[in-house]
């Protein structure tokens, strides 16, 4: 498990971090998600002991990170520029992530240079974009660790290849009971690899849940009637949001689909319709819920309105 | 170890490359040594090995900066700091990797050189490549351990560079400026003599470049203390870089430093060196010198903190910080003056006095003699040893309070020997100092310090015969150097059974202008001898004095069977031909060289006598004794080849050219033609010039001429004896007729006059003839 406790960090006067707590469990696809400038790189650096926390700590498996080898031998980071020795090709980085990790694995390495279709004699600096991005997922998943990061590395890749990498993912959880960690800008590139969700708001973890559990959770409920009403008609439901044109009220609500939808039933009304959201529609109004406005940006990390 | 192999095999590519061309340097240097025409010389470490000096700080960088390259770069640094290597463990694989390399290339290079010095039969001291390996290996492991530090505390190239430079030189310039401002404010303290923590070349990297400005200090850098010390320094400077390394922040990659401040101070470390020359005395401190060196100072201050800081605000707040390296730069040169004026002044007590050592005025040229070499390790503990040095110590000091020079009464009519010599003065309390002591009277100096045995047995040692490379400018595998060895193996018999001492610098005698003329002190010839004993190269340069009869006979004996060229008979026809000169290029030179010309004062001593004479001489201004050559060259055609030197003998080298009446130069056959020069920017005179097809000019000297520079001794009959001193007494009168410079008081003609001539011939001893005349 990985473990962040009040987790700061500070670039002279820039707090990348601030109070940052969050858990990861062992044995699951961790998506991260936040815009740019969230914190999302400084955190998966912190977890993988490239950075030391200012103040807070950030364990794996019970142990500090930083400048840790026994700890580190169970991480692979694959961070968002990537880096390959000058003139190297696939073989070459092979050797030395088998001299740097102890359960490097060249059967998983030629296995999934098969599957990803990588020359691995031909040099990395002719490779496209995508094509390095690949390698590098193949290079830290051979290496067999129990945690893997993967810093904005599925940004990019086309359909075919994130459905390549989230089956080959898939299969190590599955598998090795391995852990991965996906920091992303974009929602839609993790919803389908995630099984947990977090968002990061300007050094902070302000909401996460498991993905499955967000996507059912909260619904949109389209209900007219035809006398007059208001939101308070509906206080047996746990409504996020309420907005009313006319006489068609649109809610969105949080609580058990069937439920919910018996309850409104019971009052008769003119139309009801239930939809169900988006992710980016989830957070949105789970984060207002929360008390953050995008309005104000003074709002830091762990602190709320 | 795997991150150890990877690191190895990371710095692979750069390292073959360092190796490769240290190696092939290595090569041609031995190369060129082997072959050279030097062949007398046996090299010096540094000169032995220099490549390896090179790659000391090129190979020491680069594989520093290759090694933590990754520190540049965000996404570089990222990826290692990722790795399951703890940071320790990362900092000594890539040391250790560059150790790897370095001892792989110093090796080869060493290897590939002794194997050239080897195989081609050219002397080296055995010792150098032993000290060489450990040397070149520490040198530049101390280089690679400066670059670390930078490394470790900056994130960019440029930064990396200027802090490598200033971590490697910057604490050693401090020190240089101090050591240089002492010397000069001292006068007295050499910079062999400054105390060790002064000394530069204890930092052997650093050394390597001290003695490029100061020669003086070449051999005193190859030496085991220094070598553990920069051993123990080494060892120092990387820890530290490994700590630097451990709390090293990811983040600094690609920015100059961890802030501003740091930057800042980076910046005043940067500029100290500038401010520093003010502090050195190497820039008078006049108005401008100053003004010009503040300048400098503060424009280079502000253009790398605009580089590093890229904003004019930071810049600007940075500014007043420069009066810091200002304000060290004005302490250490007030701190200089006094530190050199306490220096000089420390005159230590007689009675705290153990002994004194006089290292030898040689002990900082590339080689010494080897008497000096044994003088150096003798302890005169002799009171009266003691006394007179400190003594003289004492009235130096005085004078150059007072003068600012030595100054000293210089009387000519006493005989003394005034002699700047190093000694070092050992106190009972295991302290030391060294000083340049100006000693006015030699001669007195060398009788105190005779009465130590070990002194009086040392200055009449010669090398170890096993000990010797070069004898007479041939080495030991040249064929014809048992030529030379007949007269060292003379030379030493005569030594030890005469008790002489041969070395010049340990005879003081009085102050003659015919100091090495007369009687024993005739010279006929001399002994070089070059080798080493241990690490000490020696070269020794003995005359070979009549008070060494028997190897003068032997030299005599040499150079008569090896002569060749004397041409006597075409010596008299040129010389007739000279009387009206044919050709316009036409001419004659000739020096006889006398020995054992008997004086008015019952001394024999030696003389030369030059004539030359060319087809445009004027008579009217230049002196004629062409009469008396001509005698002296029938006589010579007269005299015998002789190998006794106490005879009254002539060595006779001229060359000449003259056309004979037939059109033909005289002794054509026996004319040498010069080799043709070339080259484009000669300045041609007097011979032809010639435009070859390639645009070249090619400097054709002047027609052949007849040389003989290598002729027998000869001596006289006693009738010719006696001629030929009337000969030499009227040439000296006719000298001391022309000459302007003419002083009756020294130039007083010594040649035993006609009143004594008669008395002369039958007193002159009639020579033995020892070879048949030569035709």
């Amino acid at each position: 498990m990985i473990k962040a406790r009040k987790l700061t960090k500070r670039f002279g006067e820039v707090e990348a971090l601030v109070n940052l707590n969050c858990n990861i469990p062992q044995g699951c696809i961790y998506g991260m998600v936040g815009a740019n400038g969230a914190g999302k790189s400084t955190f998966l650096r912190l977890c993988n002991g490239v950075y030391q926390p200012d103040e807070g700590s950030v364990s794996i498996n019970g142990g500090e990170v930083f400048d840790n080898p026994p700890i580190k031998e169970h991480c692979v980071f694959v961070p968002d520029e990537l880096y390959f020795l000058p003139q190297s090709n696939m073989l070459r980085m092979a050797k030395l992530y088998e001299a740097m990790y102890p359960r490097f694995s060249w059967e998983r390495f030629n296995e999934l240079s098969g599957t990803f279709r990588l020359d691995k004699n031909r040099t990395l600096n002719t490779f496209s974009k995508g094509m390095r991005r690949q390698a590098a997922t193949i290079l830290a998943l051979s290496s067999m660790t129990d945690y893997v990061f993967f810093d904005e590395t599925f940004d990019g890749l086309d359909p075919v290849m994130r459905n390549l990498v989230k089956s080959t993912l898939y299969d190590d959880v599955l598998e090795r009971g391995c852990t991965a960690v996906i920091t992303s800008h974009s929602l839609r590139e993790l919803e389908d690899t995630c099984d947990q969700l977090a968002l990061l708001y300007q050094g902070g973890v302000v909401f996460e849940s498991d993905v499955q559990n967000l996507k059912t959770s909260l619904f949109k409920v389209q209900v007219a009637f035809s006398d007059e009403y208001d939101e308070s008609r509906f206080d047996e439901l746990d409504i996020l949001s309420f907005t009313k044109q006319g006489s068609v009220a649109n809610m969105i609500v949080r609580g058990e689909r069937g439920r919910s939808r018996e309850l409104i039933t019971k009052m008769d009304p003119l139309l009801l319709e239930v939809l169900p959201l988006t992710l980016e529609e989830v957070f949105l109004y789970e984060m207002e819920s929360l008390g953050y406005y995008f309005e104000e940006p003074k709002a830091k990390g762990g602190e709320r309105t | 170890m795997k991150p150890y192999l990877e690191s190895v095999r990371r710095l692979s590519r750069l390292g073959l490359i360092l190796l490769v061309l240290t190696t092939v340097g290595s090569i041609v240097v031995a190369i060129q040594f082997c072959t050279g025409a030097s062949q007398s010389s046996i090299p010096g470490l540094a000169d032995m090995f220099l490549p390896l000096m090179v790659y000391t700080f090129i190979g020491g960088i680069v594989l520093a900066f290759d090694g933590f390259s990754f520190l540049t770069k965000r996404a570089d640094s990222d990826y290692y700091h990722s790795l399951p290597v703890s940071r320790r463990g990362l900092f000594w694989a890539i040391t250790l990797a560059a150790l790897t390399w370095v001892a792989a290339t110093v090796l080869t290079g060493v290897i590939f050189t002794t194997l050239i010095f080897t195989l081609s039969k050219t002397a080296f001291v055995p010792l150098y490549p032993l000290v060489a390996v450990p040397f070149y290996i520490i040198a530049t492991m101390l280089v690679f351990a400066a670059a670390a530090i930078a490394c470790s505390l900056t994130g960019t190239l440029i930064t990396d560079i200027a802090l490598t430079l200033i971590v490697l030189f910057l604490p050693r310039f401090v020190q240089f400026v101090i050591a240089r401002g002492i010397v000069a404010q001292a006068q007295i303290v050499s910079w062999i003599d400054l105390p060790w923590y002064l000394k530069p070349e204890t930092n052997i990297a650093t050394g390597q470049v001290v003695v490029l400005s100061r020669a003086l200090l070449q051999n005193q850098l190859f030496n085991w203390g220094n070598v553990v010390y920069s051993l123990l320094l080494t060892g120092a400077e990387l820890f530290a870089a490994c700590q630097l390394f451990k709390r090293r922040h990811s983040e600094i990659a690609e920015h100059g430093a961890k802030n501003a401040k740091m930057q800042t101070l980076f910046a005043c470390l940067l500029v100290l060196p500038i401010l520093l020359l003010l502090a050195s005395g190497a820039v008078n401190l006049t108005r401008q010198n100053i003004l010009l060196i503040l300048v400098i100072a503060l424009g280079c201050y502000a253009i790398y903190q605009l580089v590093v800081l890229r904003k004019t605000k930071r810049v600007l707040l940075s500014l007043p910080w420069f009066l810091i390296p200002g304000l060290l730069a004005v302490c250490l040169y007030f701190g200089v003056q006094i530190a050199g004026d306490a220096m000089r002044n420390d005159v230590p007590l007689q009675q705290d006095v153990a002994y004194v050592e006089f290292p030898g005025s040689d002990r900082a040229s590339d080689t010494v003699s080897y008497a000096s070499y044994l003088v150096s390790q003798v302890d005169f503990e002799e009171e009266d040893v003691i006394e007179y040095v400190l003594s003289t110590l004492r009235e130096n000091v005085d004078s150059y309070n007072q003068y600012g020079y030595y100054n000293y009464d210089y009387d000519n009519s006493k005989n003394y020997y005034v002699t700047m010599e190093p000694v070092r003065i050992v106190l009972k309390d295991g302290r030391s100092i060294g000083r340049m002591i100006t000693f006015v009277n030699g001669i007195y100096l060398d009788s105190v310090r005779s009465e130590n045995s070990a002194y009086a047995e040392a200055i009449r040692s010669l090398p170890p015969e096993d000990s010797i490379r070069y004898c007479q400018n041939l080495g030991v595998y040249d064929e014809n150097y048992s030529d030379g060895d007949t007269i060292r193996q003379a030379f030493y018999d005569e030594v030890a059974a005469t008790g002489y001492v041969p070395y010049d610098t340990y005879v003081k005698t009085e102050r003659t202008y015919d100091r090495y003329t007369r009687d024993e002190m005739q010279t006929y010839g001399s002994l070089k001898l070059y080798g080493y004993v241990g690490m000490i190269r020696y070269s020794n340069y003995y005359s070979i004095r009549l008070a060494l009869p028997e190897t003068c006979s032997v030299w005599m004996q040499v150079q008569n069977e090896t002569s060749s060229d004397e041409h006597l008979d075409l010596l008299q026809q040129i010389c007739t031909a000279s009387e009206s000169f044919i050709g316009e290029d036409d001419m004659f030179d000739i020096t006889f060289s006398f020995y054992n010309i008997p004086m008015k004062d019952g001394s024999k001593q030696s003389s030369s006598f030059y004539y030359d004479k060319y087809s445009y001489s004027d008579d009217s201004t230049s002196l004629d004794c062409s009469d008396l050559i001509a005698e002296l060259i029938e006589i010579l055609n007269r005299s015998t080849p002789t190998t006794d030197p106490n005879d009254f003998c002539v060595y006779t080298t001229w060359s000449g050219r003259a056309l004979g009446a037939d059109g033909s130069y005289i002794g054509a056959e026996a004319m040498v033609y010069p080799n043709l020069a070339t080259g484009s920017d000669l300045y041609a005179s007097y011979g032809d010039v010639v435009y070859t097809s390639n645009g070249s000019t090619i400097y054709v000297g002047r027609n052949g001429s007849i040389y003989s520079y290598n002729p027998n001794y000869r001596s006289f009959t006693a009738v010719d004896q006696a001629r030929v001193i009337q000969i030499l007494n009227e040439w000296q009168d006719r000298q001391k007729a022309w000459s302007y410079s003419y002083d009756e008081d020294t130039d007083d003609g010594n040649i035993i006059d006609e009143d004594g001539l008669d008395a002369l011939e039958s007193s002159l001893p009639v020579p033995t003839p020892t070879a048949t005349p030569v035709g």
